[in-house]
């Protein structure tokens, strides 16, 4: 018993000495790990050891217990999972290792370059911020940076081609990075495909399909006759509203009987409902400009002196998709439908007519009108010159220059050809009026319509006959079809069209189809000239016409 | 003699598993071939572009599936017909593939390659006959098999080249891409991204009024297409008033299939293409099967009406998931550690691999052994403990306790279900941060799964954005954690695999 107690009182003696002989200071240490021993397999006490070379520049071996914790990051791992060479801290208690943690990594919270994503919907744009509301329902802001790259559908888009309401999925490089690195844009799958009224008349909640008799589609602001019965799918997580307030889904088949509203959209090759909100009691509709919103009381006052109240549910339609309320500001024109409910009229849809060039604030985008006054080879100038940016023509004072690049798309209208660069700029659409030749041949400048994202000319079109541009409208309207007449040439039947009023400063909607004509029109999709026969059903579009005849369509 | 034929009728029936379907897949949702198609239990409908022209056509598609070891034969037999009454035409091919799997046990992985065994197709399309005489195809997966769900992700790489008329020319189809997809007991997906560049040179015969010319185009086509079944719950209320119970709880197995086609080909004018006008448009094809609806077990719980978690309860309660021998489920009471395990196990439907040592052990090896003395073999929570930690959800509270009747915090819980969907690996290098306002009390040895389960959107801050990671859970909170964790399974990984991809694409 003595001699057990000389022992421990010597080795706790010496054992510090053994320690700091080793380059260990006091109860830990810290350095590179130079050699794993493994435990002797016929030495059942043997736990094995390590040789740490400490930052100091000493070398001490450390023996393992049965005790000893070995971490990496703070994660428990077996010995043989810490590499000779990784920088180690042991811990030592009572004289044995009660610790050995190794640190993985320098390069802390790294993360695969694009392999965090979020997906949700676009709820704002603003410069170089985008806001997205994820299914869950959170709220987030991100930022767009000269890097970021943005596709839809394969193709390569621009942040100003973006819209509210827009479904998004967005790769980052970092862990807890804003910065955006890339950005894929859903298709055409995320616009509305029609707005439908009619009677419930089924619920299938197994499998998710309701029908629907006396059916109407809205067209023109007007509901027109559809079809007698309808069978449609909705969406697993069908919003379900009635006056406002919300409706579980499986409580829908209580409603048979009642009218209802419904939005539909391409579901993965199928019509499938998004949204649907069931008629309370009396129906009113309007078309009219939003003059204020109270966001406080979720409602708005109309220029026709009607208050409106919306709620979560009310279907907000704008530029072809499911808005949330914010879309709803002072100066917006659109066509409403009310549900009297309690004395009050609270909006069950709202459609918005208003739209413009720019799809959002961020478009630096307009419509210029002009002749031609100089063509140089990377710029040209124009003279009495209109622009138009907000629907109405302005007379710009003194020329204006728009440059040129190779991605210019420049049509000569009257000869009905694409023209090159070369072309243009050797050609005689612009002469100098005291040029010889030009008195020789009779030659006059050309007039053109120019599409200009910031001073850069996208799109132009050539016409040697000059525009009365007081005769010009401005038109939107979403396409029915389009046909190469054998009379008059290509013509499109449009729907839901609207003309801009400048005396009411004010969206008009039409309550009939239009056809026009698309002779010598330019046609603008995706930022570049294409032909008539590249118009599709469905497709949104904006256009400056004279009458039948337009000169300039922008798809949406 | 009889001992043979029982032998060889044993041989074919253990080890080789045939199913005839009509328009059906195999186990796990898998769109038939590689072309796009679509199907039901009925019909199957696919776009052909040989012509250069988009033609949809439909008709009948038969599948077997043969299992023979690790060797799994799938064979398609079509045949179709134009649906545009206008265009003359029949379709019919034959395809048989060999998919071999080696699966890595330690790791947890199953690599496949994927050949063609043999292959038949004819195409006739107003009186132009398409045959198929060369196919070269490579397909290569790699399933990464984790607790609750395998995901996999291959490549394909293809050759088809077709013969016209003979000897008018041939089309040649290259096909490259890949196929992602899932599989668990609530849902299986699998989403084909593919590209056809086609290519096809022609000698179009002389008439009375035309001579003959030498024609050529090419074309792309991206193809995305998708077959996916899931399986949810729904609750029935009881259309009577005077009976035992109020609502009861169906499963319903929904199946779909939906292709998307992005076409860029030449205009085809008077039969005669014109390469340099372009023809780019969509099509899309969906076809859905009828659902299949099984009923559960009615909740019949006397202390959960009203509950904030009560349909959490009685979704768990109707899939067997809670034991119904009390007629309290006591949801305010903290949920123990074989109550938790026991749901968890019962929610994937993870099996022990009682099945296989059963079958190596001899009668004279020893009886089996739990390393917990806690959960004895003979208990009935055994083999729930045996599948869990075979599956690495969880290990007991020390090398010799299960700690059964411990209680599950809410840490412990999302460890183990990020555990069980395999995500644990899903984090940045060490160093990274959580939103969580109490991230500094998070126990470092789920710091990673609380970060997973937070982006996937497992779980939430409380109103002042804390975790709570050490509080103790209720059998209700728990409830509500399962039922989130089986949305992932069930809708968010379908969605994530299908909607997600094909709209993007």
């Amino acid at each position: 018993m003595r001699r057990t107690a000389v022992l421990v009182i010597i080795l706790a003696l010496i054992w510090p000495q053994l320690i700091c002989a080793a380059g260990v200071q006091g109860s830990t240490v810290e350095g590179f790990l130079q050699a794993v021993i493994a435990p002797d397999p016929n030495n059942p006490t043997d736990y094995g050891s390590v040789k740490i070379e400490s930052y100091d520049g000493n070398l001490a071996t450390l023996a393992l217990t049965a005790d000893t914790v070995c971490l990496i990051d703070g994660r428990p791992v077996k010995l043989s999972a810490i590499r000779k060479g990784m920088e180690v801290y042991a811990k030592l208690a009572g004289g044995t290792m009660a610790s050995l943690e190794a640190y993985s990594t320098a390069e802390t919270g790294y993360i695969q370059p694009g392999s965090r994503v979020v997906i949700g919907t676009i709820s704002k744009l603003e410069e170089d911020l985008i806001e997205v509301r994820r299914d869950d329902g959170r709220t987030s802001s991100y930022y767009t940076t000269p890097a970021t790259t943005i596709s839809k559908q394969g193709e390569a888009i621009n942040l100003d081609d973006l819209y509210v309401g827009d479904r998004v999925k967005l790769y980052f490089d970092e862990v807890n990075s804003g910065m955006i690195s890339r950005m894929e844009v859903q298709g055409s799958s995320v616009e509305i495909k029609n707005v439908y009224r009619g009677t419930l008349k089924t619920v299938d909640n197994t499998s998710q399909h309701l029908s629907l008799s006396d059916v109407e589609v809205l067209n023109n602001s007007l509901w027109e006759s559809s079809q007698g019965s309808w069978r449609v799918a909705y969406n697993q997580e069908l919003p379900v509203y009635v006056a406002g307030v919300k409706v579980p889904t499986r409580n829908l088949k209580y409603y048979r009987g009642r009218s209802v509203y419904v939005v539909t959209r391409d579901a993965l090759g199928k019509d499938s409902i998004d949204r649907l909100v069931i008629k309370s009691q009396y129906e009113s509709s309007y078309e009219a400009q939003i003059e204020n919103v109270n966001w406080f009381s979720d409602s708005c006052e109309l220029d026709n002196n009607k208050n409106i109240s919306f709620s979560d549910g009310t279907i907000i339609i704008r530029d072809g998709r499911l808005q949330d309320k914010f879309a709803l500001t002072a100066g917006t024109d659109a066509y409403f439908v009310t549900d009297t409910a309690g004395g009050q009229r609270i909006a069950s849809l709202v459609n918005i007519l208003s739209v413009g060039i720019n799809n959002s604030s961020i478009g630096q985008n307009c419509l210029y009108a002009g002749q031609l006054a100089d063509v140089f080879e990377d710029s040209f100038w124009l003279e009495d010159a209109y622009r138009q940016d907000n629907n109405v023509w302005q007379s710009v004072s003194g020329q204006v220059e728009l440059f040129l690049d190779n991605d210019t798309s420049i049509w000569d209208m009257d000869n009905k050809k694409q023209i090159t660069l070369t072309e243009f700029v050797g050609g005689d659409y612009s002469v100098d009026p005291d040029d010889e030749r030009t008195e020789d041949l009779d030659l006059t400048s050309w007039y053109v319509y120019v599409y200009a994202r910031g001073d850069r000319g996208a799109c132009l079109a050539l016409h040697h006959e000059e525009h009365e541009i007081d005769e010009l409208r401005t038109t939107s309207g979403t396409v029915v079809s389009v046909e190469n007449d054998a009379l008059v040439g290509w013509v499109m039947t449009l729907k839901n069209t609207s003309d801009w009023s400048e005396h009411n400063s004010q969206w008009m909607g039409k309550q009939t189809n239009l056809r026009l004509g698309l002779e010598n029109t330019l046609i603008i999709k995706n930022g570049k000239a294409v032909l008539p026969k590249s118009l599709k059903a469905g497709d949104r579009l904006y256009m400056v016409r004279n009458d039948f005849r337009v000169m300039v369509v922008l798809v949406k | 003699m009889l001992v043979k034929v029982k032998w060889a009728f044993f041989m074919t029936s253990c080890l080789i598993a045939v199913f005839l379907m009509l328009g059906a897949s195999p186990a796990g949702a898998v769109p038939p071939d590689f072309a796009g198609g679509v199907a039901n239990e009925y019909k199957y409908q696919e776009m052909v572009f040989l012509t250069g022209v988009p033609i949809k056509f439909s008709g009948t598609i038969k599948q077997t599936e043969k299992v023979k070891g690790d060797l799994t034969t799938l064979t398609y037999d079509f045949t179709l017909t134009p649906e545009d009454k206008s265009i003359t035409g029949k379709f019919s091919r034959k395809m048989s593939y060999k998919i071999s799997s080696s699966k890595d046990a330690e790791v947890g992985q199953t690599l496949t390659e994927t050949e063609v065994g043999t292959f038949k197709e004819s195409i006739t399309i107003n009186g132009v006959k398409y045959d198929l005489k060369d196919l070269q195809f490579y397909k290569s997966d790699a399933i990464d098999n984790r607790p609750a769900s395998d995901y996999y992700s291959g490549s394909v790489q293809a050759r088809k080249t077709y013969v016209i008329n003979k000897n008018q020319g041939e089309v040649i189809v290259d096909i490259s891409g890949g196929d992602v997809g899932y599989n668990n007991f609530w849902g299986s997906t699998q989403t084909q991204v593919l590209d056809y560049n086609i290519s096809q040179t022609r000698t179009i015969e002389a008439t009375k009024t035309a001579q003959s010319q030498k024609e050529s185009w090419q074309g792309t086509v991206k193809v995305t297409v998708s077959d996916s079944t899931d399986k949810s719950l729904q609750y029935n209320e009881n259309l009577a008033t005077l009976s035992s119970f109020n609502g009861s709880y169906t499963r319903v197995t929904r199946g779909e299939m939906a292709s998307q086609y992005s076409y860029d080909l030449p205009t085809i004018i008077e039969g005669v293409a014109d390469d340099t006008q372009r023809n780019i448009d969509q099509v899309s094809l969906n076809m859905e099967k009828v659902p299949k609806v099984e009923k559960l077990l009615i909740p019949k719980f006397r202390d959960t009406g009203g509950h904030w978690a009560e349909d959490y309860i009685g979704q768990l309660f109707s899939l067997g998931v809670f034991e119904g021998d009390s007629k309290f489920f006591a949801p305010d009471a903290p949920i123990s550690r074989m109550d938790f395990i026991r749901a968890l196990v019962r929610i994937c439907d993870i099996r022990a691999n009682q099945a296989e040592d059963k079958k190596k052990t001899s009668k004279k090896a020893p009886a089996e052994v739990s390393p917990f003395t806690d959960v004895p073999t003979s208990s009935t929570d055994y083999q729930y403990v045996k599948a869990a930690v075979e599956k690495g959800l969880t290990i007991g509270v020390s090398d010799s306790l299960f700690g059964a009747d411990l209680d599950v915090d809410r840490a412990q819980a999302i460890h183990m279900l990020i555990k069980a969907l395999g995500f644990e690996d899903k984090v940045p290098t060490p160093g990274f941060s959580t939103s969580f306002a109490d991230e500094d009390q998070i126990p470092i040895w789920c710091f990673d799964s609380v970060y997973v389960a937070a982006e996937i959107g497992l779980i939430s801050g409380d109103s002042t954005n804390r975790l709570n990671s050490q509080k103790v859970m209720t059998r209700g909170e728990a409830s509500a954690m399962l039922v989130r964790f089986l949305k992932i399974l069930q809708s968010d990984l379908q969605k994530d695999y299908r909607e997600n991809i094909v709209l993007f694409n």
